[in-house]
């Protein structure tokens, strides 16, 4: 796994109902967006963060996590391939997914 | 087929209704996810890389036209319009919503079907050879015993929170289309010296980071006794299996430590000491089970058939398919139609709602209104008339579903790998597309001969890559989807787990290796030699020497 | 800690003792099974009643000898996952035939409380919050079953498939223990 040069995550999860992708903001609500996720730069805060998500016993998403990110020409973009493709959507169907989303919504996609 | 009497259909809708109760005390906050997630997983109900995939049950990968209807009404109002064939002969759809689960399961129950098991530390869908009772040298159709293991491991009361998932493949020839040496527990059908049929019971096999092909610990089960041998084994499993380590705790791993002999002791022992506790079938209950699968009415008719041999005549592209995917049924003038869910450059194991409803119209007017689900992603048609072979490849031409690829390079096992599955390393479909375009000339692939690539995107080895004549598996190293090749498995009756050739590729260079492999057994092979043979032959160094030297 | 029998909440009167604390002369004690096999016949008391916890990894087939002695058996869920104890209440209850009271602790949840009752628990020490209602709806949910070998621990109608022949004797168990 690559080691990012500077420590930055932040914390995604599942939508309890739909199962989609999302992101912790910075006001403490999951968005479907990565780019309005809040981003954490030392690892005690990001260890805060995390549990202090999962210890409100909110329930509207499920199996919380930790990714690290850079920034990619001013956006955020998932280090790991995983969390790429995670956030985008099945490279074999660029019709499904976030990234059909974005795509219809004429949105430019982050660095994903 | 086997339909649902007022019995069966009464569990279905009771299960549904508890998981209906157990999804809404989810929602409310009841259930936490942590005990939650084993009853969503008791139901098929999965949480992947992007969604929730839910997988559903095809018994022994048996269905009628109005299931695989009803499956594409789901995948058209619950999903994205399409659903996944498997290695297990079930279907998954890749975007459900936990709230719609519980209708989703009441349109399956309208349909006869199910999402029990399909998942968790239970006893999944038992599977068998997709070509059950229409192919030659079968001793005994095994579905009839397989719907009996469907129907006693059914929210088994002891059984249901094992030390892992527990597999369990039934064959009826001795031509092994099941891969039953790779499961928990194989089931053989066969004859004892006084031709009596009964059972051959194999333990232990399985893929996974521990590859290894079960061993035989009884030689021949009368078939009275089945449920209950099958239930002292898996006691002595559920007892002394590892819970210690996720990794080391299927049953291959038990019968590993403790020896063939001792863990066969075992399970002897513990079948003498439950004596009267133990389940025997009646005999009119397996009666009962056995009429659902008896033959439809064959018309007797010639096995040469003068419209076929026109049609293959006059049409370039039928022929071929013939030769290919369709096989010998054991009634005159009928064949096996093998339908390819293998496009070229498509997603294996892929249908959309579409193609469903094609092949389940096929099913319905062509097919005695029965159809298969296969362990190699395809689906089959099995009681076609010769005559009908023309119509019907139209249709499938027309559905794009007449790929004339069955067995070849190109009809290769893929999991869903990184593009959906949470638990994968790598992709595994995108390379599955490479080698199908890279092979896409029919010509070539016919040329080539029986060549199974199988394909698995992390460890697991849902795509059974241990098993491929070609395997590959997909890794992550630094940061990179990295590749893996394996030569030389087998799933068949001389099961065989395939051997790593040397250090992996990365994505880019999997296809060249894999076009050195084909180009070297092409150039070493004898005459009517397959790869599989040419391999055990020759041994791996040709092929490591030249992929190493162009590598 | 509730104890949940015959589908009611009841008093418990037994006493679970800890492996160092001094052996009572008197009541419902339940002793660790490491203890049990520790102790000689006469170190304890003939008119206490006795019942032995056991871990899921432990032979509860080797108890056999000693049931003439045992008012009850307590197993234990040491994570829900680990189903070992529906392995060892089935032993107990149809292969030897136990006639005393089996008892599952530990971290059980309610959706396998059917699945216990049908391998011969008859009693649940329930630690999280629960009413009677739920635990009558969920643990009443599946009313169908294709192992009637297994026993039903209470009277309540529950279908099993007639054609797999049960074990009749484990009829008259359930009859019995109903009863009692």
């Amino acid at each position: 796994m690559p080691k990012p040069k500077n420590f930055l995550q932040l914390v995604t999860a599942n939508r309890l109902n739909d199962g989609l992708v999302v992101f912790l903001n910075e006001s403490g609500d999951w968005t479907e967006s990565i780019d309005r996720a809040k981003l954490v730069k030392s690892k005690e805060d990001a260890e805060s963060l995390l549990k202090e998500r999962s210890s409100t016993g909110d329930d509207a998403i499920i199996e919380p996590y930790l990714i690290d990110v850079e920034i990619v020409e001013g956006t955020i973009a998932p280090v790991r391939y995983r969390e790429k493709l995670r956030g985008l959507g099945p490279t074999v169907r660029t019709d499904l997914g976030r990234q059909s989303e974005v795509a219809r919504s004429g949105l430019e996609l982050a660095n994903v | 087929m086997y339909r649902y009497d007022e019995f069966d259909a009464a569990f279905v809708r009771s299960r549904v209704a508890q998981f209906r109760d157990q999804v809404e005390r989810r929602v409310k906050g009841e259930l936490t996810e942590e005990k939650f997630r084993p009853l969503r997983l008791m139901n098929g109900l999965y949480l992947q890389l992007h969604a929730y995939m839910l997988r559903v049950a095809v018994p022994y990968g048996t269905m009628n036209s109005r299931q695989l209807r009803q499956l594409a009404f789901i995948a058209d109002k619950y999903d994205k319009g399409y659903g996944h064939f498997t290695t297990r002969q079930n279907i998954q759809f890749n975007w459900p919503k936990l709230s719609d689960v519980p209708d989703i399961l009441d349109h399956l129950a309208d349909v006869e079907m199910h999402a029990i098991q399909t998942s968790g530390n239970c006893i999944r869908n038992v599977t068998a050879d997709h070509w059950a009772g229409v192919v030659d040298g079968e001793v005994e159709d095994p579905r009839p015993v397989s719907e009996l293991l469907r129907q006693w491991s059914s929210a088994h009361p002891e059984f249901t929170f094992l030390p892992r998932k527990f597999k369990i493949a039934v064959a009826g020839a001795e031509k092994d289309r099941a891969a039953i040496a790779f499961h928990d527990i194989g089931i053989k059908i066969r004859r004892n010296e006084q031709g009596d049929p009964g059972y051959e019971i194999l333990v232990g096999g399985g893929m996974g980071r521990t590859p290894i092909v079960g061993v035989t610990v009884r030689e021949w089960l009368p078939k009275g006794e089945i449920l209950g041998y099958i239930e002292a084994i898996m006691r002595v499993y559920n007892l002394h299996g590892r819970r210690d380590n996720k990794y080391k705790a299927r049953i291959k791993i038990l019968v590993l430590e403790l020896g063939k002999e001792e863990f066969t002791r075992q399970v002897e022992e513990e079948y003498a000491r439950m004596g009267e506790t133990s389940v025997q079938v009646d005999p009119a209950e397996i009666e009962r089970i056995e009429n659902y699968f008896v033959p439809p009415h064959y018309e007797q008719l010639n096995d040469a058939d003068p419209v076929l041999a026109a049609a293959e005549n006059d049409n370039a592209g039928f022929a071929p398919w013939v030769a290919q995917n369709v096989a010998k049924h054991r009634e005159p003038g009928y064949g096996i139609v093998n339908v390819s869910l293998k496009p070229t450059g498509g997603i294996p194991g892929d249908a959309t709602s579409d193609q469903m409803r094609v092949v389940a119209d096929l099913a319905e007017n062509f097919s005695f209104d029965e159809l298969r689900v296969t362990h190699e992603q395809n689906l089959v048609l099995p009681h076609v008339k010769k005559s009908d072979l023309f119509e019907v490849w139209k249709s499938l031409v027309a559905a794009g579903l007449a790929t004339a690829n069955l067995g070849l390079v190109s009809d290769i096992i893929c999991c869903p790998g990184l593009d959906y599955c949470s638990l994968a390393t790598a992709r595994s479909i995108p390379v599955a597309q490479d080698i199908s375009n890279h092979f896409s000339e029919l010509e070539r692939q016919h040329e080539i001969g029986e060549l199974k690539i199988k394909i698995s995107g992390c460890i697991n080895a849902c795509g059974h890559h241990h098993a491929g004549h070609i395997g590959i598996l997909g890794l992550e190293k630094r940061g990179e989807e990295f590749y893996q090749v394996t030569l030389g498995g087998s799933g068949d009756e001389n099961a065989q787990v395939g051997e790593i050739i040397g250090p992996g590729f990365s994505r880019t260079e999997v296809i060249g290796a894999v076009d050195t492999i084909v180009d070297t057994y092409v150039s070493l092979r004898n005459e009517n030699e397959t790869f599989l043979e040419a391999y055990r032959r020759v041994g791996p160094k040709p092929f490591k020497e030249a992929v190493y030297a162009t590598h | 800690m509730q104890l949940i029998k015959n589908q009611k909440f009841v008093e418990d009167g037994w006493v679970l003792i800890a492996d160092d604390a001094p052996l009572p002369e008197q009541g419902k004690i339940i002793i660790s099974l490491e203890r049990f096999n520790s102790l000689a016949a006469s170190d304890l008391s003939p008119i206490v009643h006795l019942g032995v916890s056991v871990t899921s990894a432990d032979d509860v087939s080797l108890l056999q000898g000693d049931f003439d002695r045992l008012d009850l058996i307590r197993l234990n869920f040491p994570a829900f996952t680990d189903g070992r104890a529906f392995s060892q209440a089935r032993i107990l209850r149809h292969q030897l035939k136990f006639k005393g009271d089996i008892r599952i602790s530990g971290d059980f949840i309610l959706d396998q409380v059917h699945f216990l009752e049908k391998c011969g628990v008859t009693s649940f020490e329930v630690v999280d919050e629960v009413t009677l209602d739920d635990w009558h709806r969920v643990t009443q949910s599946l009313n169908y079953s294709y192992q009637p070998g297994y026993s039903l621990a209470d009277t309540r109608m529950r279908r099993s498939r007639p054609a797999i022949t049960a074990d009749n004797e484990d009829q008259e168990l359930v009859a019995e223990l109903s009863a009692a």
